[in-house]
């Protein structure tokens, strides 16, 4: 069955946006909410920017704490996590596979020349299971 | 000790986020964990039992995540974090030529001027064309989407090509295969290709093979090739490519089209569907013409063709959006472009969860296509098209039944026919004679065979007899009483 996830309250919208100033590195975030429903992105840091940033990217566990316990207080939980592949497409590559925790959503965006080209979602129930693609929408207002 | 589960990982651990326990070490904790929740072992650990690469250890704000930290006392009042690393990167080549074969090769000057326009293109630039330098690409058939593909995948310059075909040139090909032209009547078709590939450009390695694709020798043709473009016209050729392209790990980009519509498609790319996957099977033999029964208007052909090519660019470039798992359907008559979900069929017997088809020897594709006569079937009699001429000369009594559409009768006449359109011959099965020979005929001898079938089947009993190679075999007889051509 394939799962659906929804946008809301502009959170795509914000997404883009920091893709497209990370561009050309891998721009990277927490996605909040509940259940399928993304209520509010966080960007956060991505610790290899300025190295190798423009093909891999790496959240410090400690921000994903601090965050998720801030988001806690206002009534959301971390659903997943985003990022960017600047000038490449929007699909897993190898290491996205390796590091994917089972049941969370995964947003990959694809952006070219500081311009939003697609964006994809990823999901897998088990670290075993082959991951699939999920539905993502925008809630309709 | 306090344990603290990250939202992320709480799932597998009864949605618990602080837990309790009297484990005084790492490795203790983690034992704990797995006793206590079965489920988490497998999101923890890996197959050989170590810590998956998304999970990371933290003691307050220090990382333990390596082994040799686990065994640590640590005190009571310690807070132990177990937290998600989060990672990953873009995918590092998408294209179909290893990067080893990309840094093989070079340009000289020309080379330099004569891609200039790739290179200025940011997706493309010199690793792209590099890229297109050292594919090795396989063109199944030079007909009317093979002309397409074959001139602009030279022009685009791919390094090796390989076009196979066993045809030679007729006049009737010139109508769509533009790669062909009157002073190459008659001969093989892979001889205007090769003309035509070295015109645009002599530095490529061009491949012919003027032959049939059979079971036989199909992985021959295609092992070791990046790709193939299945510009072939018919169902036993599609899938051979198919088989054996899935079984030598190749992509193939399809394109096919028949009357006004075309289609394109990519097949056997990443663990994508295949043409089984699409089509199961082939319709009965003769129910679906081929272009050179069925027509097709000349320009599409070159549409199709070039889609094919660009697929194919792209997938040896590694860029854009391509047509694995999609169908694009053009209607170039009401100039529709519609693209449809392909989806990978789970109990396909070539790329299914449980295969049958193991190697393209073990598989009849005459008997699955219907080209074999049925033993159990009563065999179809037939005239050759000496011996209707004959017959026709003697005057014998005999019912000739055309079973041509209208517009393919408009284009030549057969005397003394009756018209008996294929979907109305049970219907109207009164207006033969059982008492007297019937013949059939139509343009290749293929829907003659379908119509004698449909009568058998509605229990029609009077003697049936085909036209062997239909009507275009029978054109280079003369009549003398007509004295003209037929």
């Amino acid at each position: 069955m394939i799962r659906k996830y929804l946008f809301c309250n502009d959170s795509e919208r914000s997404l883009a946006k920091h893709i497209m100033q990370a561009y050309p590195e891998e721009g990277c975030g927490l996605l909040l909410g509940r259940a399928d429903r993304i209520e509010k992105i966080k960007p956060v840091e991505n610790m290899v920017a300025g190295e190798n940033g423009s093909t891999y990217f790496k959240i410090d566990p400690l921000t994903v704490y601090k965050e998720e316990c801030a988001a806690q207080k206002e009534g959301m939980d971390v659903i997943g996590f985003y990022h960017s592949h600047p000038d490449k497409r929007a699909v897993m590559s190898k290491a996205d596979e390796e590091y994917m925790i089972p049941e969370m959503l995964y947003i990959i965006v694809s952006v070219s020349l500081g311009k939003v080209r697609e964006i994809r979602a990823y999901h897998r129930k088990t670290p075993d299971e082959k991951v699939t693609e999920a539905e993502i929408a925008k809630e309709a207002i | 000790m306090k344990v603290y589960v990250s939202a992320t990982l709480r799932n597998f651990f009864g949605k618990n986020a602080n837990l309790e326990t009297a484990a005084a070490s790492i490795r203790e904790i983690l034992n704990w964990l797995k006793d206590e929740y079965p489920e988490s072992e497998k999101v923890l650990f890996d197959e050989n039992g170590k810590l998956r690469s998304f999970i990371r250890i933290y003691v307050g704000d220090d990382n333990r995540s390596s082994e040799d930290k686990w065994d640590t006392a640590l005190s009571a009042d310690s807070e132990v974090l177990l937290l998600p690393a989060i990672a990953g990167g873009a995918p590092e080549n998408d294209s179909i030529i290893p990067d080893e074969r990309r840094k093989a090769v070079s340009f000289d000057d020309k080379e330099v001027e004569r891609f200039g326009r790739h290179l200025m293109l940011r997706d493309i630039g010199v690793k792209g064309q590099k890229r297109i330098k050292a594919a090795r690409v396989v063109i199944a058939g030079a007909g009317a989407l093979g002309s397409a593909v074959i001139q602009y995948l030279a022009a685009a310059g791919v390094g090796t090509i390989k076009v196979v075909d066993f045809d030679d040139v007729s006049l009737e090909n010139l109508q769509s295969q533009v790669i062909h032209t009157s002073r190459d009547l008659n001969r093989p078709k892979v001889a205007s290709a090769k003309d035509i590939v070295r015109n645009i450009n002599r530095g490529i390695n061009f491949e012919a093979e003027n032959t049939k694709l059979e079971a036989e020798n199909i992985v021959d043709i295609i092992d070791g090739y990046d790709l193939v473009i299945d510009c072939t016209d018919n169902y036993k050729a599609r899938y051979l490519i198919n088989d054996a392209a899935f079984l030598c790990d190749i992509p193939v980009v399809f394109g096919a089209i028949y009357q006004f519509e075309g289609q394109v498609t990519i097949f056997n790319y990443n663990g994508g569907p295949c043409y089984r996957c699409a089509f199961p099977a082939p319709p009965p033999a003769g129910l679906v013409p081929t272009c050179a029964e069925g027509g097709a208007i000349s320009p599409l052909p070159g549409i199709i063709g070039s889609i094919q090519a660009n697929e194919a660019l792209k997938l040896i470039i590694g860029i854009g959006d391509h047509l694995s798992g999609k169908i694009l359907s053009v209607d170039s008559l009401y100039l529709r472009f519609k693209i449809l979900e392909l989806e990978k069929e789970k109990e396909c017997p070539l790329c299914g969860a449980h295969p049958s088809i193991k190697g393209v020897q073990d598989f009849d594709y005459e008997d699955f296509c219907g080209l074999k006569q049925p033993e159990e079937e009563i065999p179809i009699e037939g005239f050759t098209p000496e011996e209707l001429a004959k017959r026709i000369e003697n005057e014998d009594p005999m019912t000739i039944v055309d079973v041509r559409e209208p517009h393919e009768r408009a284009i030549q006449r057969f005397p003394n026919a009756i018209v008996i359109p294929i979907g109305q011959l049970a219907r109207r099965m009164n207006e033969l004679d059982p008492e007297q020979d019937t013949v059939f005929i139509c343009k290749q001898g293929m829907r003659s065979i379908l119509a004698i079938n449909t009568l058998r089947e509605a229990g029609y009993k009077g003697p049936m007899y085909n036209l062997k190679g239909g009507i275009d075999a029978m054109k280079d007889i003369m009549f003398s009483h007509e004295g003209a051509w037929l």
